[in-house]
């Protein structure tokens, strides 16, 4: 294998494997992180206090919330409607479940349902224009939701928002008690990221990579652009509702202020910081961002400076964010192994890269 | 689908014209490919040659002209569309994906070929499973065919630069294309990475009967590979033959082969 | 009726005038550095607050506190510009994200300096004009006018000097300009500098009419887009005419319903606008 090392550092493939990408082909999480992971999931269950249990339940929501972002990332396409639409999700699921009486799981499917649509029509419309256009609209859009929550008095509550909103249910048993939403949220997220697990595997996750990455050549590859984006937003704003729906029964109360730009910004912080590229880059982004608030204790101003710093750090020093560290540390590693190897090797086989003039 | 003669041209394009502005990049371009034939575009510098493929693969909409693909219109179309009806592009620059490995570079190539779109593609069944192994097949197909084999699991951005260019053209191939548009393959390519590329060419058009539209500046390589040759210069086209007619026509040597810096070595 | 419209039209026009300050200045920044740049509204912000304390605090005369306004807040994008951006210069998403960043300390660090409180501006000018039944009041014609000299002063360094006619090329080309001597590392900050600092002279004519907090940011960012979703990023008479239209528009809605339903409004027609024409009113179309 050549190396240039004019290149800085190795590109490391997520996943080297020489199957192809048509099912769980991809390999499996291995055994420290499994444990972490396990470990991490106790914690709350250990300490059994009622904060800790409400922290770890929004960890796990924004974790779902900033996994489903990320897929749009890796598309190419960033979204600053993400928030606006896990309100949508929560205004819907709460009409469902609380005006017309359906069980929470319809609420939860309707949120998606309409998430998803309304991404989808946006999209439609949208992703026919240059890509840059696509971020200026999902902004104007934001504060369009944000309006239209505030001016349907009649259907959202205007700016008092919903009260008294039914506890999530399941068959009868309701998840009132801390422990047991926390269970139902854990369930649900690990659902979440099983699902992008089989999805990043798969035909369409290759082809969102390959948007993502390099979208003239995908293009010019058959795959797309502009039908791969709008697929990549539909879902992604589709598991977007399916956060506000939990959000919505586990408050108990939603408000348009709960869901306005700064919520979308604070989503974007936390997907850098965890890691775009990378599957569970939402989840560390989640479980290092989301008890931020509570070490600021109410000093917003400040907190906004840590995101503002935070953010521009991360995008110049550690642009994959925090869940790069271990490729890196691996690909330093696998580096200079080879250079091992290359330096024992008798006769050089290594080929400088060249650019044409 | 319309009946296709053997006498249809595969790529036919007639009065293609690109205006930027007041500039005329492309001016009444008309040029045809026929089945399984390797045909040269070459001019000096800002011809408009880059503009001519990205008009004919979809990147930009022609200000008038119309392009057929096997008697299909596909004129105005987008990249992806073209590529599903047959008609593939190369880049000259980036023209792999640096982050994966070699492997999965050929395999986003081949993914166009699945049935379905992408909303389909999430969901796995019987004939999926068969068509996805298909493909896994006819890319280490091309992973010997292009020597790339060794290579199958390097990260395509570590790959040395003549070798990714082959990696950029074995992509075109990937897509199953009937005509293949190369953009200066064989730019920065030294003596002997010339002579593999050429070699590629001639065992892809063999295997596959494809053709083979390449703009180029090395001469070596165009008059060699080429079976007919079209001169553009500053947008229109000034002469067309074979190369033995190329080489001897008075204004092609006047506008370009003449000049000793637009020709590379 | 005729009235209320001739009022609401007159009245657009005026607001028109600022958002085409805003998008230019917003158009300028994207096309020179290929970035959105989401702080853009918190350069508006930061030209009103500078006018309010040279005006309150140094007692400068409105023009000077502008001019004063303009020069501190191109200074602070240079120094953004270099210590921020500079590293995303080739490459827009995560420059695009870092301005967010750059937004939110922005105003941050307002909040922490000045509190969440609106401030009032001492007037520019006072009393009315009336043409026919419609009144202007003075201070909203001061805007008008020094918002068209500065759109005049605008236009003749772009066409007529040396700096400006690079810095069109560069919005344009950059390579192709670079190809012809011009350096792209002055005009990087040269081109954000004067982009915000349009913004800033927005934020100082805005200043009188209504009142300074560091929350005024956001409404102007989300005009800017709204201009140049509809006139196209990067058409200068795009963005002119579609602020024009677009200060009409929401003047003559907000005159028979709700302004926060004229906003709704609005949206859905460029939306519909986007169907229909996908390059917007004037802007190119094509990859």
């Amino acid at each position: 294998m050549t190396i240039d090392k004019t290149a800085g550092a190795l590109p490391v493939p997520e996943r080297a494997h020489d199957t192809i990408r048509g099912g769980a082909a991809a390999r499996p999480p291995g055994p420290v992180l499994l444990i972490a992971l396990a470990a991490l999931v106790a914690v709350p269950f250990v300490l059994d206090q009622a904060f800790s249990y409400h922290l770890a339940i929004f960890i796990c929501i924004n974790a779902i919330i900033v996994v489903s972002l990320s897929l749009l990332a890796r598309a190419g396409q960033i979204s600053l409607c993400h928030g606006a639409l896990v309100g949508v999700g929560a205004y819907v699921s709460v009409a469902c479940v609380k005006g017309l009486g359906l069980p929470f799981l319809a609420g939860a499917a309707a949120a998606m349902l309409a998430a998803g649509a309304v991404a989808f029509l946006l999209g439609m419309i949208v992703l026919r224009l240059q890509g840059v256009y696509f971020v200026l609209i999902t902004f104007a859009f934001s504060e369009l939701v944000r309006l239209v929550l505030l001016e349907w008095v009649g259907v959202t509550g205007g700016a008092n928002g919903i009260t008294d909103i039914p506890v999530a249910a399941i068959a009868g048993y309701a998840f009132s008690a801390k422990p047991a939403f926390y269970a139902l949220a854990l369930v649900m997220t690990a659902a979440v990221i099983a699902f992008f697990w089989f999805f990043y595997a798969s035909p369409a996750g290759e082809a969102v990579d390959a948007v993502g990455q390099n979208p003239a050549l995908a293009e010019s590859s058959g795959i797309g652009v502009r039908r791969t984006q709008l697929f990549a937003f539909t879902v992604a704003s589709a598991f977007a509702g399916l956060g506000g729906s939990l959000l919505a029964h586990y408050l108990g109360y939603i408000s348009p202020e709960s869901f306005n730009m700064h919520y979308s910004v604070a989503l974007i912080v936390m997907m850098v910081v965890g890691g775009r590229t990378f599957l569970l880059g939402g989840l560390i982004g989640a479980l290092v961002m989301t008890p931020l608030p509570e070490l600021f204790r109410g000093a917003v101003q400040t907190q906004d400076i840590f995101y503002g710093v935070a953010l521009i750090l991360m995008l110049r020093f550690m642009p994959n964010g925090l869940a790069s560290v271990g490729a890196r540390m691996r690909a330093r590693v696998q580096a200079r192994a080879s250079a091992r190897d290359a330096a024992n090797a008798p006769a050089g086989a290594s080929e400088p890269n060249r650019r044409p003039t | 689908m319309t009946a296709v003669h053997d006498t249809t041209p595969l790529l036919h394009v007639q009065g293609l014209s690109k205006r930027f502005g007041g500039l005329k990049a492309v001016d009444d371009l008309s040029l045809s490919v026929a089945q399984n034939e390797i045909v040269g575009l070459i001019g000096p510098n800002g011809a408009g040659k880059s503009t001519a493929f990205n008009l004919i693969s979809g990147t930009l909409v022609p200000t008038s002209g119309r392009i057929e693909l096997a008697g299909e219109n596909i004129t105005g179309r987008s990249p992806s569309a073209v590529v599903k009806r047959g008609l593939a592009r190369t880049f000259q620059s980036t023209s792999v994906f640096p982050a994966v490995t070699v492997q999965q570079n050929l395999l986003r190539g081949a993914l166009s070929t699945l049935s379905g779109s992408i909303w389909t593609h999430l969901f796995t069944t019987a004939a999926r499973r068969d068509a996805l192994r298909k493909i896994t097949r006819d890319v280490d197909e091309i992973l010997e065919l292009s020597g790339l084999a060794p290579y199958r699991d390097t990260p395509a951005g570590a790959l040395a630069y003549g070798h990714q260019k082959l990696l950029g053209v074995s992509i075109g191939f990937a897509t199953q294309p009937r005509i293949l548009l190369l953009d200066e393959p064989a730019a920065g390519l030294n003596h002997e990475e010339c002579a593999e590329l050429g070699r590629l060419l001639l065992r892809l058009q063999a295997h596959r009967r494809i053709s083979v539209l390449f703009v180029e500046h090395h001469m070596e390589v165009v008059m060699a590979l080429c079976q007919r040759i079209y001169v553009l210069v500053q947008g229109r086209k000034i002469a067309e033959g074979t190369p033995q007619q190329i080489q001897s026509d008075p204004a092609v040597i006047e506008a370009y082969l003449g000049a000793p810096d637009d020709a590379h070595a | 009726m005729s009235n209320l419209l001739a009022q609401a039209l007159v009245n657009g026009v005026i607001i028109g005038l600022l958002y085409m300050l805003m998008a230019v200045g917003f158009t300028l920044v994207f096309g020179v550095m290929r970035v959105v740049n989401f702080a853009h509204g918190q350069f508006y912000m930061v030209g009103a607050f500078a006018t309010y304390v040279l005006m309150t605090s140094w007692q400068l005369p409105f023009i000077v506190a502008m001019l004063g306004a303009f020069v501190v807040t191109a200074v602070l994008g240079m120094v953004i510009e270099w210590l921020v951006l500079k590293p995303f210069r080739h490459d827009e998403l995560n420059g695009m994200i870092a301005t967010i960043g750059v937004a939110m300390i922005l105003q941050a660090v307002a909040l922490i300096i000045f509190g969440p409180d609106s401030q009032i501006m001492p007037q520019v000018a006072e009393g009315i004009f009336q043409v026919g039944s419609v009144i202007i009041p003075a201070s909203r014609l001061y805007v008008a006018v020094a918002s068209v000299l500065v759109l005049a002063a605008l236009y003749v360094f772009l066409i007529h000097s040396r700096q400006g006619k690079a810095l069109r090329a560069s919005v344009q080309d950059m390579e192709i300009a670079m190809a012809h001597g011009v350096r792209a590392k002055f005009m990087y900050p040269l081109g954000f500098s004067l982009g915000v600092g349009l913004a800033s002279i927005a934020g100082s004519l805005m200043a009188p009419l209504f009142s300074v907090s560091p929350f005024i940011g956001s409404t102007p960012l989300l005009k800017a887009f709204m201009v140049v979703i509809l006139g196209g990023l990067g058409s200068v008479p795009g963005a002119a005419l579609a602020s024009l239209l677009l200060g009409v528009g929401e003047s003559v809605a907000s005159s028979f319903i709700s302004n926060s339903v004229a906003e709704i409004l609005i949206f859905v027609l460029v939306m519909a606008i986007l169907v229909v024409r996908p390059a917007g009113l004037m802007g190119k179309a094509g990859a």
